[in-house]
Order: C-alpha cells, then sequence, then structure tokens
C-alpha cells in the first residue's frame, strides 16, 4: 500500500515537474526577444533627421557586476553614445574573453555569436591575427581624430604588415614586485634599480627560507606564461629568438647568450635553491604565494595590485622594481602587454565601424577623466590604493596625460606614487614579443624549463638545440613572408 | 557470428508480423531514447568527425585538408607521450583506485552507527567547490606540507609530490582517487544494499565466515556493477584531463600530460578544431575496437 | 521505517561481533574510515572557516583552519555581487525538468534492454555505449551548433531535453533491472499487467536505491556546470549558479571581490546540494521487500 501510494506520489510529481517545464521556456523565449528590442525604444524619440542612417545593431561588452563602477560608467556612455547615434541599436553581451578563452570565442564565432568587440590581452594577439580572428581597424584608425597621441608602443603589438588589428586600453611593461618587508626583517638592504642578474639572485638568497615556505625568487614555470617570463631574460642576454635572413625566418635561440639564460634557470633552481619547492606556478599561484608572504622577489607586472589591494601589503612594503640587466650596464629588455580591444571580423562594415566610435567613445575626453576619478574614489572608498596603468592608451607626452596625471595628482595616498627614478629606466628597453609563433615557441621553453627545474642533470646545450630546431622545423620553416 | 547472423535473417523476414507485435513494446520504451540520441549526441558526434578532415576557420572559411589533421597529430612529439602517459594513468587509476569505492560502499553498509553522516562525507568533494579542493591538496603536496612532515615522522625524505616526474602522475592519481570513490561508493552501496539479507542469514547458518560471506555472496552479487564500474573507469580515465590540468598543467616537462589534456589545449587554447576532432576520431576509433575485441574474446570464452 | 529495524543485518550479524578477530578487523575498518572522513570533511571545513575570516587570515602561512578574529560581513558582501537566490532557483528549474526527462526516457529504455523482447539487443546497447567512447570535448563546437540549430540556445530545454543522452546511466540503471528476476515480471504479466505497469509498479520501486543515486549524482551535475551552461545561456539572469558564480565571483583577473568574500559565497552555495543529498540519501536504503511491491 506504502509503495504504491509513493509510485503515484511520484508520477504525479515527475508530470507537474514537465508542465512546470513548459512554462518556464516560454516565459524564457519572451525574455530573450526583451533583451534584443532593448536598444529599440531609446531610438524611437530623435526619428526626425532628414537623411536617415540605416539602423546599426552593436553587441558591446558590459562589465561585470562586481565592476559597479564601470557598469554605471557604461550605462552613462550607452546614452550619450545613442544620442549622437540614434540609429545605433546597443545589446549587452555578458561574454568576456576571459571566461573561457580561446575555446568560447571559438564556439561564438562559430554560431556567429561574438560581439561586435571584445577585451584581449597582448599575449593572444598573435593567435588571433593569425587565425583572422581580429578585424583589420587600420581604416578607422586613420580617421581617429586622436591617431598622433595614441601610445605607439601598444598599438605595435597587434600590428602586422602595417596593418592594426586592435586598440590598446592600457599596457605595461613586465617588472617585478619585491616584498620589502622580508628584507627589512631580515635587515637586508635593497638593491638598486640599475641590478643585475647576480644581484637578483643574491637578493633573493638573503631572503630565502626553504624550511618556513619562503622562496626569495619566483618566476613562472607552468603553461606558456614560463616561456613568455624567460624570454625577458632572453633578450637581456642578447638573444632575440628569431631573425628574418634570406627571405626565410630562422630560429637563433641555441647560442651561448640562450645558454646563459639557461644555466641562470639552472643555478637558480638547484645551486642556489631559491625558487619555491614548488615550482610549477603560472601567474595566480605565484601571486597567491606572493599575497602570503612566501616570496622575496615576484616576476609578476601586476605585483602592486596584487601585494597591496589583494594582500594587504603595507604601500611602502611592495616595491616595484624594473627588470635586472646581465650585466652592470647592459640594457635591460622587458617585454610589453596589456588590454587590447579587438573588434569582430564577422561584423558589417557598419557595425565594426561603430563598434570602434564606441569604444574610443571616452578616449582622449574630459568623460575619460571623470571616469578615471570615479574609479579612483571607488579604490578609496575601500581603502586601496588605485595603481595608474604605466602604459596607458595615450601616450604620455600627450594634452591628455598632462591632464591625467593632474587628476592623479588631486589624490596623494589613494593613487600610487611611483618612484621617479623607477619611472625612469623601467621602460627604457621595452621590446615586443617575437613576431613568429610566439605562443609556440613559449611552448617549447616552456618544456625545457621544467626538463631543468625537475632534472638536476639536465643537459642544457641539448635542450637548447633540441628546442631551436623543433621551433624551425615545425613551425617557422612554414611562415611565408 | 557472421554465419549465425545469415542463418537468422530468414526466420526474421517470414516472421516479419507476428514479431512486430512482439517486439512492440521493447521498442516503443526504446524509441524516446533513440531519437533523443541520434539528435542530441551522434548527430554532433558525427558533425565532429566530419570536421576532423577540415582546417577549422571561422572567419576564412572550413577548407578541405583530407587526412593532414590526422598526419599532424602523428608528426606531434607530444602525441606519443601522451598516450603512454594516459595509459599510466589508467593502469595506477586501476590498481590504486578501481577497488576503493567497492571496499567503502562494503564497509559502509556495515556501520551500526553514521551510516548516512558516512554517505554524506564520502560524497563531500562533490559538493565542495573545486577551487577549496585543489588549493586544500596543492598545500597538502607541499614540500613542506603536511604529507611531507607526516613522512618525515618515520624518517623519509620529503617527496616532491607534483615537480618529480616520476611522482606527479601518481599523486594526481591519489588525490583524484579521493576526489571521486564517494560517487562510485554511492553506486556500489545501492548494490551491497539490494542484496537480500536471507542470504547472508541461511549463509551464517551453515557456518560460512564474514570473509567467506564477503567472497561468496557480497562480491558475486555486486560483479555485474562491477564490470560496468570497471569499464566506466577505464574509459573515464582515458579521457581525463581536469586533475591535471588543474594541479600540474601537464607539466614537468609533460609528465602529467594525458591525451585528453592534448586535445583540450589545441582545441581551447590554439583553435586547432579540426586537429582536436581528429584526436577525438582516434581515441573513439581505438576504444570501439577494443570494445569489440573484448566483446568477441567474452563471446569465444563463453562458447 | 518499522521494517527497516527488523531487517537491519548486514554481512555481520550481532553474533559475529563476539568473536575476536571479527570485533579487531570492525575496528580496524572504524580507523581507516575515521581517517578518510577527517580527510574528506577538511576541505570543507576549510571552505566555511575561511568564509569567516579576514582577507589576511586567508593568506597567513601555514593556514590555520579556524578563523583567528570571526568575520560575518563577507556574506552579506557576496549577497551584493551575485542574486544567488534567483540563480539557485535557476538551477532547480534546470535541474527538476532534466531529471524528468532523464529518469523516464533512460528508464524505459533501460527496462527494454533488460526485460522486454527487442532484436539485436546488443546493436542497440553499442549504439548507446559508444557515444561514451569520445569525449565530449571534441564535438563541443557541433553541439552548440546543433542547440542552434534547433533553437533551443538560451532556454532550458538545451538541457532538459539533452539529460536523457546519457549512456552511462542507461547501462548504471540497466545492470540494477538485470538483477530483478525475470519471474517476477513473468508472473504481472500472467495477472495482466501491461508493460508500463511492469516499469512503473514494480522495476522502478525495485530500483529505488540506484534511481536515488541517479538524482543525487544529477543534482551535482546540474550544481557544478558552468563552462556549458555559461556557453548555451547567453541572457545573465537565466544562469544557473554554477556560471553566475563562476563568471561573476571567481574569474576575471580584475575581480573586485575578495578573496574571503569569495568563500563565503562558495560556502552559501554548497548548502543546497548538502540538503539534497541528506534527503535523497534516505532512499539508499536495505533491500527492498518484494512482497509490497506487487500488493
Amino acid at each position: 500500500m506504502m509503495k504504491t501510494s509513493k509510485t503515484i506520489m511520484i508520477l504525479t510529481l515527475m508530470i507537474a515537474m514537465l508542465l512546470a517545464g513548459c512554462s518556464q521556456s516560454t516565459s524564457g523565449k519572451n525574455e530573450g526577444g526583451n533583451t534584443g528590442s532593448q536598444g529599440g525604444e531609446a531610438t524611437a524619440a530623435p526619428e526626425t533627421g532628414d537623411k536617415e542612417p540605416e539602423k546599426v545593431k552593436i553587441t558591446i561588452q558590459y562589465p561585470k557586476p562586481d565592476q559597479e563602477v564601470e557598469r554605471l560608467a557604461m550605462d552613462d556612455r550607452i546614452k550619450r553614445f545613442q544620442q549622437q547615434y540614434p540609429h545605433v541599436e546597443i545589446a549587452k553581451s555578458d561574454w568576456h574573453y576571459s571566461d573561457g578563452g580561446a575555446a568560447t570565442l571559438g564556439v561564438k564565432l562559430a554560431a556567429g555569436e561574438a560581439p561586435s568587440y571584445f577585451n584581449t590581452y597582448a599575449t593572444e594577439a598573435k593567435i588571433l591575427t593569425d587565425n583572422g580572428y581580429a578585424a583589420d581597424i587600420t581604416k578607422y584608425l586613420n580617421d581617429y581624430e586622436f591617431k598622433d597621441q595614441l601610445n605607439e608602443k601598444l598599438l605595435d603589438i597587434f600590428k602586422v604588415d602595417g596593418k592594426y588589428y586592435s586598440f590598446p586600453q592600457g599596457g605595461y611593461v613586465m617588472t617585478i614586485g619585491i616584498n620589502a618587508k622580508l628584507f627589512r626583517d631580515k635587515g637586508v638592504e635593497l638593491p638598486g634599480y640599475d641590478w643585475t642578474w647576480d644581484e637578483l639572485i643574491e637578493a633573493a638568497k638573503a631572503v630565502n627560507e626553504p624550511e618556513k615556505g619562503i622562496a626569495g625568487f619566483a618566476v613562472a614555470a607552468k603553461s606558456n606564461a614560463a616561456g613568455w617570463n624567460l624570454t625577458n631574460f632572453m633578450y637581456q642576454a642578447g638573444e632575440f629568438v628569431e631573425e628574418i635572413k634570406d627571405g626565410k625566418v630562422t630560429s637563433t635561440f641555441n647560442s651561448d647568450a640562450g645558454l646563459k639564460v639557461l644555466e641562470l634557470y639552472r643555478q637558480l633552481r638547484w645551486e642556489h635553491k631559491v625558487l619555491p619547492g614548488d615550482w610549477n606556478l603560472e601567474n595566480p599561484d605565484m601571486s597567491n604565494l606572493y599575497k602570503q608572504g612566501r616570496l622575496g622577489i615576484i616576476f609578476h607586472n601586476n605585483s602592486l595590485n596584487t601585494g597591496i589591494n589583494d594582500g594587504g601589503f603595507n604601500v611602502e612594503d611592495a616595491k616595484i622594481y624594473p627588470l635586472p640587466s646581465m650585466e652592470k650596464g647592459s640594457p635591460n629588455y622587458a617585454i610589453t602587454g596589456g588590454n587590447f580591444f579587438v573588434i569582430n571580423p564577422q561584423q558589417s562594415e557598419a557595425q565594426q565601424e561603430m563598434a570602434f566610435k564606441f569604444i574610443t567613445y571616452d578616449y582622449f575626453k574630459e568623460s575619460g577623466i571623470e571616469n578615471e576619478a570615479k574609479k579612483i574614489e571607488e579604490r578609496q572608498s575601500k581603502n586601496q590604493v588605485y595603481v595608474p596603468d604605466l602604459m596607458p592608451y595615450y601616450s604620455l607626452d600627450s594634452e591628455y596625460a598632462v591632464k591625467m596625471t593632474e587628476l592623479h595628482a588631486e589624490y596623494p595616498g589613494v593613487v600610487y606614487e611611483f618612484d621617479k627614478e623607477f619611472l625612469n629606466v623601467f621602460n627604457q628597453n621595452a621590446k615586443a614579443e617575437p613576431p613568429f609563433h610566439a605562443q609556440d615557441y613559449y611552448a617549447i621553453m616552456t618544456n625545457i624549463i621544467q626538463e631543468i627545474f625537475s632534472n638536476e642533470k639536465a643537459d642544457l646545450a641539448k635542450l637548447l638545440k633540441e628546442g631551436s630546431e623543433k621551433l624551425q622545423t615545425e613551425f617557422l620553416n612554414k611562415v611565408e613572408l | 557470428m557472421k554465419t549465425e547472423y545469415v542463418s537468422r535473417r530468414p526466420v526474421l523476414a517470414s516472421r516479419q508480423f507476428g514479431k512486430s507485435r512482439l517486439y512492440f513494446w521493447g521498442l516503443l520504451f526504446l524509441l524516446p531514447e533513440m531519437i533523443i540520441f541520434c539528435v542530441f549526441l551522434w548527430k554532433p558526434i558525427i558533425m565532429g568527425m566530419y570536421y576532423s578532415l577540415f582546417e577549422i576557420n571561422f572567419i576564412k572559411g572550413n577548407t578541405f585538408v583530407g587526412l593532414q589533421n590526422y598526419f599532424d597529430i602523428f608528426r606531434d612529439d607530444s602525441f606519443l607521450k601522451a598516450i603512454r602517459n594516459t595509459l599510466w594513468y589508467i593502469f595506477l587509476g586501476l590498481i590504486m583506485g578501481f577497488w576503493v569505492p567497492a571496499m567503502a560502499a562494503i564497509a559502509i553498509s556495515e556501520l551500526r552507527w553514521f551510516r548516512a553522516s558516512a554517505r554524506l562525507i564520502v560524497y563531500l568533494p562533490n559538493i565542495v567547490p573545486a577551487v577549496a579542493l585543489y588549493g586544500v591538496w596543492r598545500w597538502l603536496f607541499e614540500p613542506i606540507g603536511p604529507l611531507n612532515k607526516f613522512l618525515s615522522v618515520f624518517g623519509a625524505d620529503p617527496i616532491m609530490w607534483l615537480t618529480d616526474k616520476s611522482m606527479a602522475m601518481f599523486s594526481i592519481v591519489l588525490m583524484n582517487t579521493w576526489h571521486h570513490f564517494g560517487a562510485t561508493a554511492l553506486i556500489y552501496l545501492a548494490a551491497v544494499m539490494n542484496i537480500p539479507k536471507d542470504l547472508y542469514e541461511a549463509a551464517e547458518i551453515d557456518g560460512a565466515g564474514v570473509w567467506q560471506r564477503i567472497r561468496h555472496i557480497t562480491l558475486p552479487s555486486i560483479r555485474m556493477i562491477f564490470v560496468l564500474m570497471l569499464i566506466m573507469q577505464l574509459i573515464s580515465n582515458s579521457q581525463s584531463y581536469e586533475p591535471q590540468l588543474a594541479m600540474t598543467g601537464g607539466g614537468p616537462n609533460e609528465a602529467t600530460l594525458t591525451y585528453m589534456l592534448m586535445v583540450v589545449n589545441d582545441a581551447f587554447r590554439a583553435f586547432q578544431f579540426g586537429k582536436a576532432s581528429a584526436m577525438g576520431v582516434i581515441l573513439f576509433t581505438t576504444l570501439t575496437a577494443l570494445s569489440i575485441l573484448l566483446y568477441a574474446m567474452q563471446r569465444k570464452e563463453a562458447n | 521505517m518499522a521494517k527497516e529495524k527488523v531487517r537491519e543485518r548486514g554481512i555481520l550479524s550481532y553474533f559475529d561481533y563476539r568473536k575476536k578477530t571479527v570485533a579487531a578487523g570492525y575496528a580496524i575498518m572504524l580507523a581507516v574510515l575515521a581517517l578518510l572522513s577527517y580527510s574528506m570533511i577538511y576541505p570543507f571545513l576549510v571552505t566555511i572557516f575561511n568564509a569567516f575570516k579576514t582577507r589576511g587570515d586567508i593568506y597567513t602561512f601555514p593556514p590555520t583552519l579556524l578563523p583567528r578574529e570571526w568575520v560575518f560581513g563577507n556574506f552579506k558582501e557576496g549577497f551584493q555581487f551575485v542574486d544567488i537566490v534567483r540563480y539557485m532557483l535557476n538551477t532547480f528549474a534546470i535541474y527538476i525538468g532534466s531529471m524528468a526527462f532523464a529518469i523516464v526516457c533512460i528508464g524505459l529504455a533501460a527496462f527494454s534492454l533488460s526485460h522486454l523482447k527487442i532484436p539485436f539487443r546488443q546493436g542497440f546497447t553499442l549504439f548507446f555505449m559508444c557515444t561514451l567512447l569520445i569525449p565530449s570535448a571534441t564535438y563541443m563546437i557541433p553541439n552548440y551548433l546543433n542547440l542552434k540549430e534547433l533553437q533551443l540556445l538560451d532556454s532550458y530545454w538545451a538541457f532538459w531535453l539533452p539529460s536523457a543522452a546519457n549512456a552511462f546511466w542507461i547501462l548504471l540503471l540497466k545492470s540494477f533491472f538485470d538483477g530483478i528476476h525475470k519471474e517476477l515480471f513473468e508472473a504481472a504479466r500472467i495477472d495482466g499487467a501491461s508493460e508500463l505497469r511492469c516499469f512503473i509498479g514494480m522495476a522502478v520501486p525495485l530500483s529505488f536505491p540506484i534511481i536515488a543515486t541517479i538524482l543525487i549524482f544529477g543534482f551535482t551535475a546540474s550544481w557544478n556546470e558552468w563552462f556549458w551552461a555559461g556557453l548555451v545561456i547567453s541572457s545573465p539572469d537565466k544562469y544557473p549558479i554554477a556560471t553566475a558564480v563562476y563568471k561573476y565571483v571567481l574569474s576575471g583577473e580584475s575581480n573586485n571581490i575578495q578573496v574571503n568574500v569569495k568563500f563565503a559565497v562558495m560556502t552559501i552555495v554548497m548548502v543546497p546540494p548538502l540538503l539534497m543529498f541528506a534527503f535523497l540519501q534516505k532512499y539508499i536504503i536495505r533491500g527492498v521487500n518484494l512482497s509490497a511491491v506487487k500488493g
């Protein structure tokens, strides 16, 4: 008896669920329709123009809920933009490149559902342009009134054959972070900004305490970030990885300079033992160690934010350093990176143009400065520090840069004040990534780094030779100039 | 097998009409599932197989490249390494992990108190967010972490759990077994609970000891589930990549690069969807061939 | 409930515990289980206690389990970023629909494979099982395009319908149905019961433990799925909880949410699966009395 009634109960429940399912879905479909027409309402009013342009619909990237200030700024921007361009319909997309990167972008493109533009990183530049997944924006850029005031070094990152494929949002030159508290506790002086590899090793050794879980130095050894980090040292040693010779791209890193870099990595791991015991780390892992106070020196471009705002360091305890040079006086090359906007090449020309206009709408404008002020005030309200971009989208000689600096000066103690001397040296030798098959080259180097770190007796010369040959035969030989 | 098939055919045809009535309910019950499988699984799978013959590009359009993707895979140095690692992972998973859920299920079924809590506890790792789990295991595996502290009590040298090439895969299997055995244990538990108690009663009266009861009643009763779980473990371990991705990223120097991790790297990082599809097809073909072979061997044995 | 108490015995009888070797073995078993339980509870406790820590406390090394200073504001802050209740309800809607489809379709198919007369039984089994042999990541894009073609994107039907396309659950249910004696159904058929009645009235109740297990697995799967759901659903107000938490709380490099608040959100998100488990696991009980089913 009990069993039968239970069965009936379950059956009715199942049927109820099915019905609930049906109604749920229909309401869902309606909602979908609404989001599409949202922009339509706004456009309805100013329809009086005599030469009414055709309607254009763009899909913009809407900031996530934790970015309150950005959300408000975006709403405001949409409103202002539509006042100026009433024929543009704007839909908000919740997809971001950081939600799964290439995989989700691939799916969205396959279905023709990627937003009109999206934000990405410098490290993705090559893979996106190689595949044609970034629209050529040269002509919009040439018409852009502030083109001359843009930061050229950042523009160059997505520049292929004289054509531009992205618009910079903000950038950086690779830097190093130092936890000054560890040094102070040990009574060790911090090195100078003109430091060398040897000084880096000495500094790392001074605070290294493996038995307490404190490592002197950490550099990425996992994923392509490892190869990317290593390339900074390659440049410093005078090895630029690839060169164009007799109309062919040649891998050059099987050289004495290359060997010196591998030797440096070997020493860090085996001779001086200054790396974390669990050395297989990428950026978020290293950041965690840094925040835990377990790293003296971190090879990380965002160490200030990580240390002060996330890790709760005192402002004077988180130091930012330029990359070292190999020897005193040799150039301390550092790779540039940053955030970029890429326009979806699947979109029509009108859409691409509007997307470009939308991206740049607040650039070089008063509204951009107001937004910056709001962002600073948000940090202030949370008792945090605002770290300005070291390489903003505007060139540092521009008028706009002056205005920004004035704004930053209005918030002493909130806007992080970089050391003057640091500002003079950190980007003297900024350099872009290797131009061909950078990701494949990084992948090869990552394996080499891991071999060196896990095998004390690794044959460095052999690894280097094999790596260079692999890059040449499997990838560079396919490049047609 | 073939002759049997041929000889049965005319019989089938002649009795078509009668059979259709006989089969009516069986086929009717299968129908919804057949439709769903065709529409939601087989269609995309076959489309994916078709993709493996193309260089996929969503802007420039797909280019037919024939078997080029397959050649590329066979030429890739990592391919053989990934296969070797995957086999190693499957092997370790079998010897370290396969028996754990069954044992746990039997043990839990014998608990006199806290049985419900024990079930909940072994299932907890499936509920706790992965971020927290991997974080805790990272800490356990630290060179100065709890596991090495524990070993040092016995005077053993610290083990580089995740950064030693010969240890890394072992550590991942350890973690993965811990992570997932609870779910499998639930299945065994459902099976163990289904065994009629009279059987134990009768065996005990006949003088069977505890171990004999387990061997002659419990284990044979869950044999079907045992075989099913074995097959499932083999299949799922042949496609494992998440713990590797989370803990080592396939390192050190590809020591934990599994076949699927290679696929994921190709498809999700490098936009090489054609190549990823081709790797899927290779895996599919291999596993299907293996299943058929196993099945044939089983048949032969039965005869 | 009362019935269970009477039948309460497993492999061991009360008589067994009096034997020294059995008692010792039992004690060892308990010790191992206790150790295992400790290791399983630990990450769970870490998540909970981290939700009550200050940010600095979480980054203390070596880590401590208990907070040094209890903070309760993290939960409030967490709620501010994500409308947790709404997303949880979304997940429930997905789960309930999925399970309704899955149990009905999979149950019928498994019953058919196990107890009904069908031609090419092996062929059908293979037809289902082979889908397990190809990893879903390798056909992710065709899968998405297929859903687009069927116009199921951004609707929960994209989860409900394919939920029944699960070969593992078919095999699992089939092997449980296989364990039921054929004679039972023969007898029922002679009594005039239809196949549908055999299925609903006998096979299903007899397999309650495994159906409960599948319901638990289904819940965990729905609850944790963020990647695929985040692709298929594009309206933010329709996200399931895992996608919302992943997108809005956990991911992203420029995330404004502090780590202790993240743990507070994760702690809240663990509650429903725990309750669900506590509820469903009651059905994983000792063998059902067969005579009760027939009546």
